[in-house]
């Protein structure tokens, strides 16, 4: 292949970047150093958006709450859909069954599972706090969505729970583990534990790279949840990036100051994924040969 | 070969022909349907949140069929409705930035932000104000609409914001009738929670709607019906104190007043868990038959110490329609017909006794209409129109920065993390 074809079979992808990536972020690099209120001229203030953002008490809390997301999906979510996986790859009675409803909630709009959780959660009419109080323990109930110690983790409630998704990768990579090697490990003795922490977990040591880049993704941009559930309140205790970034372009209308958020996520999202895709090459490169 | 060639090239001119000539054909049809439709009539697009299934939304229904049977072959205006009304003014906003300002739309009028009507691309409707239009407004309502010497926006609905009780609550509680003054309001408070009910519905989601009507008419109450004044600090002693109040009043609200919505506060009231709610004439048509002769309207308490009038109110903005500037002369004029049609009295009469609007336009009702309006809306245009001065809720005169923090500062307020003087040099600096 000459370079001429190279360059030519490039071009359309190149143009695409350029065209969708390069310029819309070049242009909200542009945006992020003027004062700008979407439909008036705009007006260059040089660093004093960035300036406003590491004073606002807001931003933090919002920095802050992402990262406790990007925790929450790589410390909770993911290990749980590792483990359902694992008890489904076992083929338990019914476990296809069990497969499509664990899976269900993935098709299901977000802004349906936030709205049934908000319920769920109510202080008054929820389930939660009216279990508590049916057995007895009426001093636990809280209102678990507008108290700002409570109201970021019970935003994650479905998130965290609705791991059908990760299951799936988790299951797909299992079945391509050759049987052999558990009926190998079956007859030297090897109980199911056994198998499953010395043969299929470190065989799918890829899908919990992906499973882990895929939810710290999804959690950097995570936006239906907090916004239908909590508002990012009360008293910004739960607000997140997306949320200060939709917040300060809708209802402030300082799309300046929106879009240095916006760069900000941009950086923290690549930083996230700098540690990821660091951590997954560390544990390749000590994997014993 | 060469004959292959050939064969191969005549085929694909023809092709090209064929495609050439289908989209020629298609495109003349397509700008012969145009023109045929334009000579016969032309089309409008309203947006409104105003959802069929609401009171004001079928008003609008009316009057816009109404209308479309009248201009039949002329003009036709449709009626695009997107029920959330922060998305519906970020959409205008978004289509009057990219040059696509809609034929009609109606939206909060903020002294504090005139970017819609400073953006050069909403039509001037001041050479279209002729006299017979210009007699169904105020003087005050045209001029509060005219910026930089143009009329870019019609008045329209300027709501006045009323306390709403349960009469069946107030009574269990041994409450004969709704209090006059703060200090009796709070009493009244008091024995209302003694008897097991929640006092008042609050909320402070979104705009903090609810809450801040509370808010605007303690400030009111303390500082007089200037105190939001355009170009006054808010960090006042008067503020100060209401921001106190209000604290005070969110002890006697419901568990998820901090947090909760509009429709979330709205629904404590209209389900008999709340005795009290301020807010707008949109209610009435919430209220359901069987709670209806249970709820009357009456105007705010005051301090009695004369810095307000009794029977003052608190208003919401006012929500006046604009249209976009147009390439065709046409066009502007089928707009500005809608818009004659829209605040005339036949329309004004439809928009309030159907729709439970109160609006900006002239409307003498008889005795009988405001009667067949129902108890509660004929209380309610009566106490309205009865109101000696008025002010407009706070959340509507901020600038959007101080409008989107209000909430959470509110909320911060609650829950102790600032004083009330801090919440309000912290509202102050960031409406500055």
């Amino acid at each position: 292949m000459t370079s001429r074809q190279i360059y030519l079979y490039l071009a359309p992808a190149l143009l695409f970047t350029v065209v969708f990536f390069i310029f819309p972020l070049a242009y909200v690099l542009f945006v992020s150093l003027q004062e700008w209120d979407g439909l008036s001229g705009m007006n260059f203030v040089g660093l004093d958006n960035f300036r406003y953002l590491f004073e606002d008490a807001a931003f933090k809390t919002a920095m802050v709450n992402t990262m406790y997301w990007i925790l929450a999906g790589t410390l909770l979510h993911t290990p749980l859909g590792l483990l359902l996986a694992l008890l489904l790859f076992s083929k338990p009675k019914g476990w296809k069954w069990l497969r499509t409803l664990f899976f269900l909630p993935n098709v299901i709009s977000t802004t349906a599972l936030a709205f049934l959780w908000y319920f769920v959660l109510h202080v008054s009419l929820g389930l939660v706090n009216n279990s508590l109080k049916g057995v007895g323990l009426e001093a636990w109930a809280r209102p678990w969505l507008s108290d700002p110690s409570t109201s970021v983790f019970a935003s994650m409630i479905p998130f965290v729970l609705y791991i059908g998704f990760t299951m799936v990768i988790f299951l797909t990579q299992m079945s391509t583990i050759s049987p052999e090697l558990y009926e190998a490990a079956e007859i030297d003795g090897a109980t199911r534990a056994q198998m499953n922490w010395h043969i299929t977990v470190p065989l799918v040591k890829s899908a919990i790279g992906i499973n882990i880049i895929f939810n710290t993704a999804f959690c950097l941009r995570m936006f239906e949840y907090p916004l239908l559930m909590t508002g990012g309140g009360p008293a910004d205790s739960s607000m997140n990036m997306s949320l200060y970034i939709y917040r300060e372009m809708i209802s402030a209308n300082r799309y300046g100051i929106s879009m240095a958020a916006g760069l900000m996520t941009i950086l923290m999202g690549t930083i996230a994924m700098g540690i990821v895709f660091g951590s997954l090459r560390l544990s390749e490169w000590r994997r014993p040969r | 070969m060469m004959k292959k060639w050939i064969g191969g090239a005549v085929s694909l001119l023809l092709l090209l022909c064929l495609v050439i000539s289908g989209c020629s054909s298609k495109n003349s049809e397509a700008a012969g349907g145009e023109a045929a439709s334009d000579e016969k009539q032309v089309d409008l697009t309203l947006l409104s949140s105003w959802s069929t299934d609401t009171e004001r939304g079928k008003a609008l229904q009316t009057v816009v069929e109404n209308f479309n049977k009248e201009n039949e072959n002329k003009i036709k205006v449709t009626v695009d409705i997107n029920p959330d009304w922060p998305a519906l003014q970020q959409k205008v906003k978004t289509m009057i930035a990219a040059g696509q300002t809609p034929d009609i739309f109606n939206y909060n009028f903020n002294p504090n932000d005139l970017s819609r009507q400073k953006s050069g691309k909403l039509l001037n409707l001041t050479e279209y104000m002729d006299d017979a239009w210009k007699s169904r407004f105020t003087e005050q309502d045209l001029q509060a609409m005219t910026v930089d010497g143009e009329l870019t926006s019609i008045p329209f609905e300027k709501a006045g914001i009323l306390f709403y009780y349960n009469k069946d609550l107030f009574a269990k509680a041994g409450i004969e009738a709704f209090p006059t003054t703060w200090d009796e309001f709070f009493d009244v408070c008091e024995k209302l929670k003694d008897a097991g009910i929640t006092p008042i519905s609050l909320m402070t989601a979104d705009d903090a709607w609810h809450a801040t009507n509370a808010f605007t008419y303690l400030a009111a109450s303390l500082g007089g019906t200037s105190v939001f004044d355009a170009g006054k600090s808010l960090d006042t002693p008067e503020v100060v104190k209401a921001a106190e109040y209000m604290k005070k009043l969110f002890g006697y609200t419901t568990a998820d007043a901090l947090g909760g919505n509009y429709s979330v506060s709205s629904n404590n009231f209209l389900t008999g868990s709340t005795a009290m709610i301020i807010d707008g004439p949109w209610l009435i048509g919430s209220i359901s038959e069987e709670l209806s002769p249970s709820i009357a309207v009456a105007a705010s308490p005051t301090f009695g110490d004369g810095k307000v009038q009794p029977g003052f109110t608190v208003t919401d903005t006012y929500t006046p329609w604009s249209s976009g500037k147009k390439n065709s002369k046409e066009k502007e004029e089928a707009a500005v017909a809608f818009l004659k049609y829209m605040t005339s009295e036949e329309s004004s009469k439809i928009f309030t006794l159907e729709g439970s609007i109160l609006l900006s336009t002239k409307l003498t009702l008889t005795e009988e209409e405001t009667t067949q309006a129902g108890p509660i809306l004929g209380q309610y245009i009566k106490t309205n129109s009865e109101a000696p001065e008025s002010i407009v809720n706070l959340v509507r005169n901020l600038k959007p920065a101080a409008a989107s923090k209000l909430p959470s500062l509110i909320e911060g307020m609650m829950f102790d993390r600032y004083t009330p003087e801090q919440f309000v040099k912290q509202l102050q600096e960031v409406n500055q």
